[in-house]
């Protein structure tokens, strides 16, 4: 269980849900997280004690410099130690995050709880507590069809969100929406599973894609999107090993903020799941015509799981 | 910084996690956030140099394992350590105080002379195969030999090789094929399959070694075990020598500061509900 702590008084059970495949139980209520609202507890009972972390001996920094938030550039200083991660917000307030990922606690005023540190609780704070957790977050948008995940990863105006909508969109062809922006994946030894509960925050509260979902899928491709302007037609392409895997860790949430056995956990985690599915680069030119194309070439690319025969050995990964 | 020597030690920096791939080697540096990659010749470099041996013994491996001269071998190995020390992913140490013999030997991959040696030929592990595997459906074991295939199979694995019958070889599978233009038998994973054809490589091989058909496919690899007894040995071929590169991949440092962005752009959405 992830616990918020947000609240004048830390009532507790104000707020409780299911999210990323996790418990998170909230001393104040959060908008955002209201479509995976879960009966919880009436009295929950709180686990969560976090230290001071601030002037620990041995705390390091992680990040320190301008950072964007909630249509404002402000000044944020990450220092990790042993007890966790403490975020500072200039304006805002501290955001502390048990090195465990159990908790996450707002150190500001709490009398004044508004859009912006909900946007830092749900923001660096949830994404960093599921890090710890294993569960990491993609900045991607997927698709679902018959039952397994394609994600589509790419930089910023690459068209992940179009080709999601537009398969979406496509009536008939039994594509279904499960993430836009944000898509936490977690590994275990049966291969990648995404965990659509996720607030996807470009979208109104009520048109979550994930709300009839099942609360994890087996993820069967990840699409590396590549706008290619010469190219003449829509192309499919394996990725190497380390290509793949890092492909994943670019387009991982929060990763700077990440210590470096989190940095470690991650690459291992990336690793492994680069080779429990097969990355691909989907290079396309631009031109919104492409779409169907494109559709064409993801219907054919059937879900390949890795072939019989002897599974990629993995090597184990000591730290 | 030490000069590089034969008897220089390439270690690992303390800020260094790295991990295998097959053929690769990923490196990341904690404390840079940055991430590398090294491929082919120089994964197979970094994998011996992690092993704590001097860069002699690095050198003597490669030599054996790759088609390179001893000078070039030398510049090119000398070459990518003073890159990854100039970018502070190994240190470097002396071997020369350590007492010699101190530390295990190498695994090594045997030169292509070691064939003479070995219980089968290649044609009469060949004709087993036919006979055995593909006419009477049976499983094969061998010992396979080399590293053309590390990590996924090893030198000196057990290998069961079944028979493929009409079957086509998969994209992915491990086969036993006989090289064309030559009497090795390799075994090699298939990179791809287009009609009667396949591209087959070694997982740790700088290139594919050719496009083969698909029937001279003798069996594919259904098991493995790290100990047994061996029937007979499968070889790889030297490999082509390739410049080992250190490819830089990204640092979170450099990289813009996405995480709080990517939330911002929900804050119109919620607007509505929050307030």
């Amino acid at each position: 269980m992830i616990s918020i702590v947000a609240g004048e008084h830390g009532k507790a059970g104000a707020g409780y849900y299911g999210v990323a495949g996790q418990e998170v139980d909230a001393d104040i209520a959060l908008p955002a997280l209201a479509p995976f609202a879960a009966p919880g507890p009436v009295e929950s009972e709180r686990s969560c004690t976090v230290p001071s972390l601030s002037g620990i001996e041995g705390d390091v920094e992680i990040f320190r410099g301008d950072a964007w938030l909630a249509e404002d550039t402000r000044f944020v200083e990450c220092r990790h130690s042993s007890a966790g991660y403490t975020i500072d917000v200039e304006g805002v307030g501290s955001l502390s995050v048990g090195a465990s990922g159990d908790c996450v606690v707002f150190g500001g005023d709490r009398r004044a709880i508004d859009d912006v540190v909900h946007q830092l609780l749900l923001g660096p704070g949830l994404i960093l507590a599921l890090s710890l957790r294993g569960t990491y977050c993609l900045h991607a948008s997927a698709v679902a069809r018959k039952g397994g995940v394609a994600v589509f990863l790419g930089e910023s105006g690459a068209g992940k969100s179009t080709l999601a909508a537009f398969l979406a969109g496509s009536v008939g062809s039994g594509w279904q929406a499960v993430a836009d922006d944000l898509l936490p994946v977690a590994l275990d030894e049966r291969g990648l599973w995404a965990l659509p509960r996720y607030p996807q925050l470009k979208l109104q509260v009520d048109r979550q894609p994930s709300l009839p979902l099942p609360e994890r899928m087996p993820v069967h491709s990840v699409y590396l999107l590549e706008n290619v302007p010469s190219a003449r037609a829509v192309s499919l392409r394996s990725l190497s090993g380390v290509d793949g895997a890092l492909a994943l860790v670019k387009h991982t949430v929060a990763a700077k903020l990440f210590d470096r056995d989190l940095l470690a956990r991650h690459l291992r985690f990336c690793v492994g799941a680069a080779a429990a599915i097969d990355v691909r680069r989907l290079s396309f030119p631009r031109r919104r015509s492409e779409l169907a194309a494109m559709r064409s070439v993801l219907e054919e690319d059937a879900p390949r799981l890795r072939s019989t025969g002897e599974p990629r050995v993995l090597e184990p990964l000591p730290i | 910084m030490n000069a590089i020597s034969r008897q220089t030690v390439v270690r690992p920096a303390a800020n260094l996690f790295h991990t295998a791939l097959p053929g690769q080697q990923l490196l990341l540096d904690t404390a840079g956030h940055r991430y590398f990659a090294l491929d082919g010749v120089g994964a197979r470099a970094w994998e011996l140099m992690a092993l704590d041996r001097p860069l002699s013994a690095v050198h003597a491996t490669l030599l054996e394992e790759f088609d390179v001269t001893a000078e070039r071998l030398w510049e090119d190995l000398a070459t990518l350590v003073a890159e990854l020390a100039d970018h502070g992913l190994v240190d470097l140490a002396d071997q020369s105080v350590q007492p010699p013999g101190a530390v295990p030997e190498l695994p090594r991959a045997a030169p292509a002379r070691a064939w003479a040696e070995d219980v089968f030929t290649s044609r009469e592990l060949e004709g087993l195969l036919r006979v055995a595997g593909s006419e009477m459906g049976l499983p094969v074991r061998f010992r396979a030999h080399g590293a053309c295939m590390w990590p996924a199979i090893r030198d000196g694995d057990v290998v069961t090789v079944t028979p493929l019958g009409v079957r086509k070889p998969a994209r992915g599978e491990v086969v036993v094929f006989r090289r064309p233009g030559s009497d090795r038998l390799l075994l090699h994973r298939v990179a791809s399959v287009a009609g009667e054809t396949m591209l087959v490589r070694g997982d740790n091989a700088g290139a594919p070694d050719g496009v083969v058909a698909a029937r001279d496919a003798l069996g594919v690899v259904s098991a493995l075990e790290r100990s047994g007894q061996p029937a007979g040995v499968l070889s790889c071929p030297t490999t082509a020598w390739g410049k080992a590169a250190l490819r830089f991949y990204l640092s979170w440092l450099d990289a813009r500061f996405a995480l709080i962005s990517v939330v911002a752009r929900g804050s119109a959405a919620f607007r509505g509900p929050l307030a």
